[in-house]
């Protein structure tokens, strides 16, 4: 299973952009992690969703939104109202916490917003009415194996839909309100997105070509230092590592991400 | 895509014959004094429970998965020699040649609400096996031993008709023999109050389609199908009926209110009958999402009107009078509704109907599409069901349509 990549957006603490991440690696350089997420509003939604929009969604909807200006800006003819694919572990958590809260109260009180908003998909809700798509979007969580089930995902999709999918990995710490313990807590936000076409590998990209397939071997990971480890997306920091220092020429990539307990894909940039 | 297996439990009952029955008798599921309802004393309305989920044991190798919907679904692949059934094809074909694709809208967030409510501790609570979005695919996988891959969709009321997409593209690319789909959910109370909330629930019984709906009733179901493109499991004995098409799309109108129009709608329908290669006229049933909401209905009937020819003859209806809606479960139990009323030779009626909307019937005039009040026996009648379809849309305005087939004439 190939596909060609058409366009990539990033973000993370310290990491507003691909293109930013791209000169770091290139200039050996490491992204600093301890910096705030950059402030976003997703300016292409009417007012009243603009203003409805938390974190997790506006972090999905950033991320989204960087894959898909950068690809209208590579192929200003082709069509921009692509099938999308969010993938996220949780969802969002601060308002899962606070319903579960609301209703341990004796006259329990949800606010209808927020009650729409605690959908998995509202991200690719709120992503298509802002696109006005009448796509087929999807919303799934692979807990931690999402890399792998994410991309296979979106190459199926992308060969079933014949046209370029957009796919996007998100992932935020849980909430400060949730019952668990502190280290799920203050993880780091990262989420990553892409834009994948494997109806149509000629196509002339500044990204190389992923080619997937199933293997119940893990590939020896070439140690590279990851930033962000804790949420499922920044998994992905390896892959992104690889695609910055491969379009310099500087590496033959080639790596694996788990697809269960006992299986993995491997991919490898063409 | 055959189906080699399927198992459904709903407030109808565990496996096909409970179902079938209540189906054929136009008995609901539904109850204004179910065990559920002493959890939200301030709402008043139907619900339709699951007896006796609570009392579900899981194995001790999945203890740490224990929560209400984790123990429908147990229950559901205990049903119907389901879980045996699976586990002899994964022996043959391999663990890593099946996948598993099943829906949920909100996992097993009711652990998390029992922690608020302090009735469950927080050393026995573990998030990541119960309200974790990925839970029931997680604890599918262990309880079937399947490792190919495998995700939950949870697209809201969607979910659970999505996965026959994924199932498709995973059987289509050769990477897996076979592929189990589903989808659980199970009542909670952030779902009750938040869709109370919204102001779409009903106070009374829900009426699909009548001018005095006023709402939905919740709830909860689980169930799943053993799916593959080659029909070699002959000892399974597999149904005669096949998935044959899916169709998928987004209103990108409105996050909680469809399109008035029913676009999005539309869009899913076709896309599903292109796929099958049929045109509208072909259909001899369609299973509407049919929630009982004002919108909702006015949203669905518009966009089967606007497909609909003068030539169309079809019956629609609504099953959530029998199991109330099951919301993420939605899909996979109006799928396999599908499924035995293709085997039975039946058209199930859209109970708690009184008086059709003077507006959707308006709609529905131009063409020959009915609304049966009573389940139709087709085996009395000089006709055959051949092609249905099954309609779910959820929050965020996005759509499933699924249409079966019944192979060969009996």
């Amino acid at each position: 299973m190939k596909a060609q990549i058409l366009s990539i957006g990033l973000t993370a603490p310290g990491l507003v952009s691909f293109e930013t991440f791209n000169r770091m690696m290139l200039n050996n350089q490491s992204p600093d992690t301890s910096e705030a997420l950059e402030k976003y509003s997703p300016t292409f939604l009417p007012a009243n969703e603009r203003r409805r929009t938390t974190a997790t969604i506006k972090l999905a909807l950033k991320t989204a939104e960087e894959a898909l200006v950068a690809f209208k800006q590579a192929y200003p003819e082709a069509e921009t109202k692509l099938p999308v694919l969010f993938v996220c572990k949780d969802g969002d958590t601060l308002i899962s916490a606070r319903m579960c809260q609301a209703v341990s109260e004796e006259e329990p009180m949800i606010s209808p917003t927020q009650f729409h908003n605690s959908v998995h998909n509202a991200p690719a809700g709120y992503w298509m009415i802002g696109q006005e798509n009448l796509a087929p979007a999807s919303a799934i969580s692979v807990g931690e194996y999402a890399i792998a089930n994410g991309l296979l995902e979106a190459v199926l999709q992308s060969q079933n839909y014949g046209k370029p999918v957009l796919m996007v990995i998100y992932d935020l710490p849980l909430d400060e309100l949730m019952p668990v313990d502190a280290v799920q807590k203050s993880q780091r936000p990262f989420a990553f997105s892409m834009i994948l076409d494997a109806s149509d590998l000629r196509e002339k990209s500044d990204y190389p070509i992923l080619s997937l397939s199933v293997t119940q071997e893990a590939l020896h990971q070439p140690l590279k230092s990851n930033s962000y480890t804790g949420v499922p997306a920044a998994e992905a920091y390896t892959l992104l590592q690889s695609i910055a220092l491969y379009q310099s020429g500087h590496e033959y990539s080639q790596m694996s991400f788990p697809l269960n307990r006992n299986n993995f894909i491997k991919v490898t940039l063409e | 895509m055959h189906i080699l297996a399927s198992t459904l439990v709903s407030a109808l009952g565990s496996g096909k014959k409970p179902h079938v029955d209540a189906l054929a008798e136009g008995k609901s599921g539904l109850s204004q004094e179910s065990d559920f309802h002493q959890q939200v004393p301030n709402i008043q309305t139907f619900l339709g429970e699951v007896n006796g989920v609570e009392d579900v044991t899981l194995p001790k190798e999945l203890e740490g998965f224990l929560c209400r919907n984790n123990q429908l679904a147990w229950q559901a692949l205990q049903t119907e020699s389901f879980n045996l059934k699976v586990e002899g094809f994964v022996e043959k074909v391999g663990a890593h040649r099946v996948g598993l694709v099943v829906g949920t809208s909100t996992s097993g967030i009711a652990a998390t609400e029992d922690v608020f409510k302090n009735k469950l501790g927080t050393d026995s609570y573990c998030y990541q096996k119960t309200q974790q979005m990925d839970s029931l695919a997680q604890f599918c996988c262990q309880a079937l031993n399947i490792e190919g891959p495998s995700f939950v969709i949870s697209t809201a009321c969607s979910s659970s008709a999505k996965v026959f997409s994924v199932a498709q593209r995973w059987l289509n690319a050769g990477i897996v023999d076979a592929v189990v789909v589903g989808g659980v959910d199970s009542l909670c109370l952030t779902t009750l109050h938040g869709f109370n909330a919204l102001g779409l629930v009903s106070p009374t019984v829900c009426k699909p389609l009548d001018e005095a709906r006023d709402g939905i009733n919740i709830g909860e179901a689980g169930g799943f199908m053993l799916l593959s493109n080659a029909k070699l499991a002959d000892e399974i004995n597999p149904s005669s009926v096949e998935i044959v098409g899916v169709g998928e799309s987004s209103d990108a109108y409105h996050i909680s209110t469809p399109h008035p129009e029913g676009e999005g709608a539309q869009l899913a329908m076709l896309a599903a009958m292109a796929q099958a290669d049929i045109s509208i006229d072909k259909l001899d049933y369609i299973n509407l999402h049919g929630t009982a909401t004002p919108s909702n209905d006015l949203s669905e009937v518009s966009a089967v009107s606007h497909l609909a020819s003068e030539k169309t003859s079809t019956w629609i209806s609504s099953t959530k009078g029998f199991t109330g809606h099951t919301l993420g479960a939605a899909g996979i139990t109006e799928i396999i509704f599908c499924q035995w009323m293709l085997e039975e030779q039946m058209v199930p009626a859209n109970l708690n109907l009184t008086n059709l909307d003077s507006v959707l019937a308006q709609k529905l005039a131009r063409s020959n599409v009915s609304v049966p009040l009573e389940t139709i026996h087709l085996s009395e009648m000089n006709q055959r069901l051949k092609y249905v379809m099954s309609n779910s849309f959820g929050f965020g305005g996005n759509n499933a349509s699924v249409i079966l087939k019944m192979e060969s004439a009996l």
